[in-house]
């Protein structure tokens, strides 16, 4: 009985713990299910989060080619050297790694040490090393040789580099060195674009990173399942409207020109197509090569201060400002022929100089170049013929047509950094300054507004939009961008379009110009500027030409800043410059070179204005226009013309000139009603008629009119008679 | 003594098959366990994969051949006296010579080196302990096992020595297992309860005391209640394994496919294995788990009741409870309700002492399932 309680008692005791052992046990099976179902995805995610490492995979930055398929910058593939600090710090190699990489990398063993014990999970060691380096560097990673055989222990000791790593990178190399080195600009250790179209097309070129999520302490060598594969995604190439050929022709004979006219401000060249708009090349001096921007000469031993290397990075084309010279002659010239305020063959006359405004302007003939006209004067670089003309045109319209042919603006271009020159305030455009704007004094532009410009005088009329990027494709060839030619506005009529080709030709060919190349119609003008402040000797020499001319194809603008040679003079400086790239362009393009001095084969043709001129000039000019021609009458100057003057026709049409004695030439003209009219309006009407203005009152505002005149309307007077108009308001 | 020789010439009778099952499947579960919890490590540091289940297969047969051997041995002779005491005075020397000059790892001298292997001498000394405390609590009458200084005062003087080694060489999860062990077995042989209960509140006194003793301690303590408030320091052990056991979900992310197994957990096939096998095996592969140890304590209490004599009662619920409270504690550690100590999942956990010494006290439980008196059901 006893023995039986004493069971009965231990069986409790027995049934006691089993209890306790199954309460312990629900508990647990509670919290299983709390922390796997319950908190679980909450756990995973964390857990997946400390498990995984992303590794970005760099795109491949596309590739800037010239308008033919040539590469201008293209990226490789490099390695970069990257540390886990944290893995070193656990495994404890770090001096294995500082005695192995340093010599490798040619590194000081502070400066990794230093690296690689911050206190993170990545840093980097090295960027972009060479292959040479990242292959003695890959052996030690992986224990295998280039040809994949095990490398022994005793290889491997003392180089243990757990902890780190090589990542694909890009590196970006330049095949033409400095070849448009303005253009294309260069990239930074990230990849990221700096300059030039590397860095205005930055978004374009750089592509998307993608990654790859690996398990972070796989290490490379612990099996690991998880892997995920994002793909980056290239970048896309840039197509630009550079010709390399065309490029190289222009480096070559910059360098040539950079050197023998000592050129202390630098130089530079822009070479467009004028009927699109087209930057073919673009070069500037001095230069640098894109595979090294911050290693040139500098004269000192230091490296390149901020200064230096920003000046050596500046695309001049773009970026400065100079004073045009005579080159703006021709804007001048077409300004006059689009409002027909004189035509070529109106008599002026240069003394020598001009007293305008109180102010005595020397013409740079000081001795005067005597009867003129406005060919003759262009031909002449005349600045008294000019400074004549500006004045017929007025201010209203030359400050209009400074507008209209792009000077105030920008043009929008693809390149950083565009300026816009300056220019005077209305208010302070008076009769001096419009007298030596007339010869592109006292104001500035950028070379590529100036070439923009004068392609419109070639080109029919229009102010095409420069552009040097042609088109964007991604990297599987599909066109994401293309660059249509963009005409801003029409500047000129096409006659007087025609007409200033005509001009340009007679101005290279009868100015002896060392711009000709032989047996090519080229036109072209040359130009002088005294940089600021006057006096300093300083000058810029430019000159432009434009070929072939009776349809040009390539326009070329030479600048040489300060050069310290022989002569300063555009036409000795830069003439020859232009002249060297012509040649070279027209050959490259295979145009068929003729005797040289005749215009065109081209259907077309212009009636020149020949009234004035004695029978001899009429006849040769008769002629360069492709025209045959009769003459009317007696007399040894025409007094007038049969069709007018800017009329189209074609070739070997007939001009018929009515001759007389220069008397015959009408001086008179009738003073039209002017009233109630705004300034321009009076100002275009009155020039039409030949007559001038002699505003007085109020002649600017909103609500201004004109509110008498003098001489009344329908008064006969004599051609360049001052009509006085008083403006007030309304 | 007749009664004695009665039992000797006994012919044992098969043990019990749903027991020696239940132990065979834990044990290969074990391998498959620590074959794959392992791998990871085992690459890193010995470039071998298989490195540690290599070592834990070799245990894993001694430590049947032993169980074999010892499940074929009368307990009663294993339970003689000069067999416990001169058992009990060697292992308490080892485990004092642990504190002295054994191997320190992680804090603790709990290791000795005898002929190049390194032994825990605290596992020995568990079954070693059962024994001693079931013989001695098998020869009090009930009288003396109801007044104090013969009963719980005898006990708590036999705690007091056994664990004083352990205090020394900080082997914290051991001193718990010693104290439940003695607890557990004197209590069911017959100890008055009434004592336990008054001594308890210097015995969670002293405990606390003992947990928050120094800075150590404390943090092990207050991050088992709040381990992501240290997550990269002392609740990091714990922040790795609710990761783990989290990351498992109902079917686990498949056999050999932790990741948390890959460095984040260290030693992940020791202590931590059971968070591997929830990360690998999902919740079914949890449940199996907790199943086993479940239907392994229902054959261990019946081996108990239907054991001849009061001796093997005691002796097999003391093995019950030493399988069933490590395994308890080692679950509370993993799943962040407890205190990171070093307690090992018994059956699973690589370390090979734990393990032999498990599958040697395991032959004795067969043992006493062979001696097995038929009685009418216990539940």
């Amino acid at each position: 009985m006893g023995r039986d309680k004493t069971s009965k008692s231990t069986r409790n005791r027995i049934l006691f713990f089993a209890f306790a052992f199954l309460f312990f046990i629900i508990i647990i099976c509670a919290r299983i299910f709390y922390i796997q179902i319950v908190k679980g995805s909450e756990y995973k995610s964390m857990a997946l989060d400390q498990q995984t490492r992303e590794k970005e995979i760099t795109p491949k930055r596309g590739t800037i080619y010239d308008r033919n398929g040539k590469e201008l910058a293209v990226s490789a593939t490099v390695d970069t050297v990257v540390a886990d600090p944290k893995i070193i710090k656990n495994s404890k190699n770090a001096d294995e790694i500082v005695a192995t990489l340093a010599p490798i990398l040619e590194m000081d063993e502070a400066d990794i040490k230093e690296i690689i014990t911050r206190n993170s999970s990545f840093e980097w060691v090295a960027k972009k090393i060479d292959s040479e380096k990242s292959k003695q560097i890959r052996k030690y990673i992986s224990g295998k040789d280039e040809n994949g055989k095990k490398l022994s222990k005793e290889e491997l000791k003392g180089h243990n580099l757990g902890g780190i790593s090589l990542v694909e990178d890009s590196k970006r190399f330049y095949p033409g060195g400095s070849l448009a080195s303005h253009v294309i600009g260069f990239t930074g250790t990230d990849n990221q674009g700096l300059e030039g179209i590397e860095a205005v097309y930055d978004k374009f070129l750089k592509g998307n990173s993608g990654k790859i999520v690996t398990s972070s302490k796989s290490n490379g060598t612990l099996p690991s399942d998880y892997e995920k594969y994002f793909n980056a995604q290239d970048g896309n190439d840039v197509i630009l409207t550079i010709d390399s050929n065309i490029q190289y022709f222009v480096e070559k004979a910059l360098d040539e020109a950079y050197v023998k006219y000592k050129a202390l401000g630098g130089a530079c060249v822009l070479v467009t197509n004028p009927n699109t708009g087209e930057v073919l090349a673009m070069a500037t001096r001095p230069t640098f090569d894109l595979n090294s921007p911050r290693q040139f000469a500098t004269g000192s031993d230091k490296p390149a201060t901020l200064e230096q290397l920003q000046e050596r990075w500046r695309n001049k084309v773009v970026v400065d400002t100079y004073e045009p010279g005579s080159v703006f002659k021709l804007i001048t010239c077409s300004i006059a022929l689009e409002e027909k305020v004189t035509n070529l063959t109106d008599p002026y006359f240069c003394p020598g100089y001009l007293i305008v405004g109180g102010q005595k302007i020397s013409c740079f003939h000081t001795s005067g170049h005597g009867a003129s006209n406005l060919l003759k004067g262009t031909v002449d670089s005349c600045n008294p013929v000019y400074m004549q003309v500006a004045a017929k045109i007025g201010k209203d319209r030359m400050f209009k047509y400074f507008k209209t042919f792009g000077f105030r603006e920008t043009t929008d271009f693809d390149l950083p950094g565009e300026a816009i020159g300056s220019f005077w305030g209305y208010n302070d455009y008076n009769e001096t300054e419009l007298a030596t704007s007339s010869f592109g004094q006292g104001f500035t532009v950028t070379p590529l507004q100036m070439a923009t410009a004068i392609g419109a005088l070639v080109n029919g009329g229009y102010l095409y939009k420069p552009h040097v990027v042609k088109e964007i494709v991604d990297s599987n060839g599909n066109v994401i961008k293309s660059t249509t030619p963009t005409r801003i506005r029409q500047v000129i009529s096409k006659e007087t379009s025609d007409t200033m080709r005509y001009i340009m030709q007679t101005t290279l060919v009868q100015s002896g110009s060392l711009a000709k190349v032989d047996g090519y119609d080229i036109g072209g003008k040359s130009g002088t500027s005294e940089k600021l402040p006057r006096g300093s000797n300083q000058y810029i020499g430019s000159y432009c030409s434009v070929a072939p001319i009776n349809d040009p194809q390539v326009l070329c603008l030479v600048i040489i800043d300060d050069p310290r040679g022989a002569s300063y003079y555009g036409g000795q400086t830069a003439a020859p410059v232009a002249s060297s790239i012509m040649q070279q362009i027209l050959q490259y393009y295979n145009v068929q070179p003729n005797n040289g001095d005749s215009v065109s084969t081209a259907d077309d043709t212009v009636i020149p204005d020949v009234v004035g001129k004695t029978t001899e000039d009429a006849k040769k000019i008769a002629e360069s226009f492709n025209l045959k021609y009769s003459f009317r009458g007696k007399g040894d100057t025409v007094v007038s013309q049969e069709p007018a003057a800017g009329t189209h026709v074609r070739n070997n049409s007939y001009i018929t000139m009515n001759l007389g004695s220069p008397a015959e030439i009408s001086q008179e003209t009738t003073v039209p009603d002017v009233t109630g009219k705004s300034a321009e309006e009076v100002n275009a009407l009155l020039a039409d008629a030949g007559l001038k203005l002699n505003a007085k009152g109020k002649a600017s505002g909103g609500n201004v009119i004109s509110l008498s005149q003098d001489p009344t309307p329908g008064t006969t007077v004599k051609r360049d008679t001052q009509v006085t108009v008083n403006f007030g308001e309304q | 003594m007749a009664k004695k020789g009665h039992i000797k010439i006994k012919k044992l009778s098969a043990a019990d098959a749903e027991l020696l099952s239940i132990i065979v499947i834990m044990v290969l579960f074990g391998l498959v366990m620590v074959g794959s919890a392992s791998s990871v490590n085992a690459l890193y540091r010995y470039d071998d994969s298989l490195y540690f289940l290599r070592k834990q297969l070799i245990v894993a047969a001694v430590g049947f051949a032993f169980m074999y051997i010892i499940s074929r041995i009368d307990y009663h002779i294993i339970a003689s006296p000069v067999i416990i005491f001169l058992g009990y005075g060697a292992v308490w020397f080892l485990m004092l010579l642990a504190a002295f000059i054994g191997d320190n790892r992680n804090g603790a001298n709990r290791w000795i080196d005898i002929g190049g292997i390194s032994v825990q001498p605290s596992e020995p000394a568990k079954i070693v302990l059962i024994v001693l405390t079931a013989y001695i609590c098998s020869k009090q009458s009930k009288a003396a096992l109801n007044r104090f200084g013969s009963g719980v005062g005898l006990y708590l003087g036999i705690i007091g020595v056994s664990v004083f080694p352990l205090l020394l060489e900080r082997h914290k999860s051991a001193t718990i297992v010693f104290a439940i062990l003695v607890i557990a077995i004197s209590f069911i042989g017959g100890a008055n309860i009434k004592y336990y209960l008054m001594m308890a509140p210097f015995g969670i006194g002293g405990a606390l005391a003992w947990a928050l003793h120094d800075e150590y301690s404390r943090q092990r303590v207050l991050m088992a209640f709040d381990p992501f408030k240290d997550p990269k320091g002392s609740g990091y052990q714990a922040v790795q394994s609710l990761y783990a056991i989290g990351s498992g979900g109902i079917f686990g992310l498949g056999l050999g496919r932790s990741q948390q197994k890959i460095t984040y957990i260290p030693e992940p096939q020791n202590d931590f294995i059971f968070s591997i096998i929830c990360e690998e095996l999902g919740l079914i592969g949890a449940l199996s788990v907790v199943v086993l140890f479940t239907f392994f304590m229902f054959r261990g209490i019946k081996v108990a009741s239907e054991a001849p004599d009061k001796l093997g009662k005691l002796i097999a619920m003391g093995l019950t409870t030493l399988i069933m409270a490590q395994f308890v504690i080692n679950i509370f550690v993993v799943t962040a309700m407890g205190p990171v100590t070093g307690m090992p999942l018994p059956f699973f956990s690589a370390g090979g002492t734990n393990l032999l010494f498990t599958l040697m006290g395991m032959g004795l439980l067969l043992n006493i399932s062979r001696q097995s008196v038929k009685k009418r059901p216990l539940i």
